[in-house]
């Protein structure tokens, strides 16, 4: 077992590349230690070794112009928590959902292959989101109901009136829709 | 230079202080139960299709997923799990299991009855923690929490019931996601782990019963039909690499961003309907041109199955085939379709031995499997 380089007490878990000027050094970091190289707003964690072998590559970039930078997005990392692209390319999956934003640019190539090219959600939101939508939908079930009856019944001058209620509600449905 | 708190050098083992307060514990008798609603039920085109299912993954905002979220973290998410199970009046009749605390027999006996993943089973297994379950007596509604997402929520029903089975789930998401913040996106959808189940999160999947097809040499062509539609996956029951075992089938969807969940299941649906349209002809053939043949196949089967000392599992299955064949044509005297679905289950391995007490080697275990089966079927049941 490898001890921090910092502290000599804990187990090095971290691997941290630092590049200074084209130069490249490696150390090798409990997660305590590591944190002070960490940006702030960042925290290194360190995840358990199943179900697959993750040490917690960290690299950290000083500012370097826009050119320069292209060739390093291999070597990007979650802003949140510092899982490597890289190892998403070994394993296919993510370390947490604010990966989605941090992999963007990426992203868009795996989504081509995962998905079949699909890049927009149209299903179900989630009710907080949704807010009033939720409601909506579920007056249209109650109307659809009451319809089915007025027509058994042969009252179809109500499922006429029934129908046009829908479309309302229907219409206030997309238009919510546009400003999500 | 700043401390993480609370942060283990190495994991530690699973049930210890720092888990969350699981409500009291159900009575272990329910994981022995075989009345789960996909086994005992009736559905839409039972003949053809044994069941459907759906599953949603669902994660929660603001936590690395479990792939890589250290204990503590695993263990706040399932703190919050349990916490919106036990204040919400819908989950009264639920069940949250410890799953870190069942025996290993107990929890591949879930896996067998197809209410959990292999993986969820392996992390049991291997004391993971964090890791629960949550589910309804009958196991028609079950949620793992922390298995590749923090949530699986899956519904399964007997025959044709995608829709019901979406009806059912989604009252359970709503249920959940009334006291849990989910991992949103507006262009993505519910995000997940894996990129393949981003959007709605759905896999939608039909298990299709296909003896007839399967005599008349079919099923690859079958298969081709299905592979060749894009955005459907095919395979057997049994896992990667056993083929199509008592000939069971299973079609699901392959793609979950950009259909809505109702266009999935219509997917599925559809191309379920026309399998199942096409074994019924291939049926009615069988019958009308091979009768001697068939009733002769169907007989013999029924026969070993009812007389047989030693039976392998997959031999188990193409003869059940055959006589749930028979039964359907009414060649057979009347086999009850919940005694043929349970059959399915308990000639699996932990099923058979929490059954018929434990084996230890494989040959016992094709001995009392024959037992069990000769049991279920004999003539006077």
């Amino acid at each position: 077992m490898i001890l921090c380089d910092e502290c000599r007490q804990q187990p090095a878990h971290i691997r941290l590349q630092v590049v200074n000027q084209g130069i490249t050094t490696v150390r090798s970091l409990c997660p305590a230690c590591a944190q002070q190289y960490a940006p702030p707003g960042v925290q290194i964690t360190f995840g358990p070794p199943m179900p697959m072998q993750f040490t917690g590559l960290a690299t950290l970039q000083p500012q370097l112009p826009a050119a320069a930078m292209a060739p390093l997005m291999s070597q990007a990392c979650c802003q949140w928590c510092g899982y490597p692209w890289q190892q998403f390319q070994q394993t296919s999956m993510l370390g947490c959902p604010r990966c989605y934003d941090s992999f963007a640019p990426q992203m868009e190539i795996v989504l081509r292959r995962a998905q079949g090219g699909a890049t927009r959600h149209t299903g179900k939101r989630p009710s907080r989101l949704a807010g009033g939508e939720r409601q909506v939908r579920r007056q249209i079930e109650a109307l659809r109901a009451l319809i089915e009856e007025a027509i058994k019944a042969e009252r179809y001058e109500e499922a006429c009136s029934l129908r046009d209620e829908i479309r309302r509600l229907q219409a206030q449905q997309s238009e919510g829709g546009q400003t999500a | 230079m700043t401390r993480l708190p609370d942060f283990p050098a190495f994991p530690g083992p699973a049930g210890g202080s720092t888990g969350p307060e699981f409500p009291p514990q159900p009575d272990r008798s329910h994981l022995r139960r075989l009345d789960m609603e996909w086994i005992v039920g009736d559905g839409e085109m039972s003949n053809v299709v044994v069941s459907s299912r759906i599953r949603v993954a669902r994660n929660l905002k603001g936590h690395a997923f479990p792939t890589i979220a250290p204990p503590n973290e695993l263990n706040t998410v399932l703190g919050e799990v349990i916490g919106a199970v036990v204040k919400e009046p819908w989950f009264a009749d639920f069940h949250v299991w410890d799953i870190a605390r069942l025996s290993p027999l107990e929890l591949t006996m879930l896996v067998e009855k197809h209410l959990v993943s292999p993986l969820h089973l392996n992390m049991a297994l291997h004391r993971a923690p964090g890791r629960a379950l949550v589910m309804d007596p009958r196991g028609s509604l079950v949620a793992m929490v922390n298995e590749e997402d923090h949530l699986r929520l899956q519904a399964i029903l007997p025959g044709l019931e995608l829709e019901q089975c979406w009806e059912r789930l989604g009252r359970m998401d709503d249920a959940l996601e009334s006291h849990l913040e989910y991992a949103f996106s507006d262009e993505l959808g519910f995000l997940a782990a894996c990129p393949s189940n981003l959007g709605t999160g759905m896999r939608a999947s039909v298990m299709l019963h296909l003896p007839a097809l399967a005599l008349g040499n079919a099923l690859e062509s079958i298969k081709s039909q299905i592979v060749g539609q894009v955005g459907l996956a095919v395979r057997g029951m049994f896992g990667e690499g056993t083929g199509m075992q008592g000939n069971l089938l299973q079609i699901s969807n392959q793609i979950s961003l950009g259909p809505t969940e109702d266009d999935l299941i219509e997917k599925v649906r559809g191309i379920a309907t026309r399998i199942v349209e096409q074994e019924a002809s291939a049926r009615q053939k069988l019958r009308r041109d091979f009768s001697p043949q068939l009733a002769d196949r169907v007989w013999r089967a029924l026969g070993i199955l009812r007389y047989a000392q030693v039976m392998p599992a997959p031999e188990a299955l193409e003869w059940l085939s055959m006589v749930r064949l028979g039964v359907d044509l009414e060649i057979l005297p009347p086999i009850s379709r919940t005694r043929l679905n349970e059959l399915l289950v308990t000639i699996c391995p932990a099923t058979l031995q929490v059954l018929m007490g434990e084996v230890s080697d494989p040959v016992q275990g094709d001995i009392i499997r024959a037992q069990r089966i000769r049991q279920e079927l004999a003539e006077d049941r």
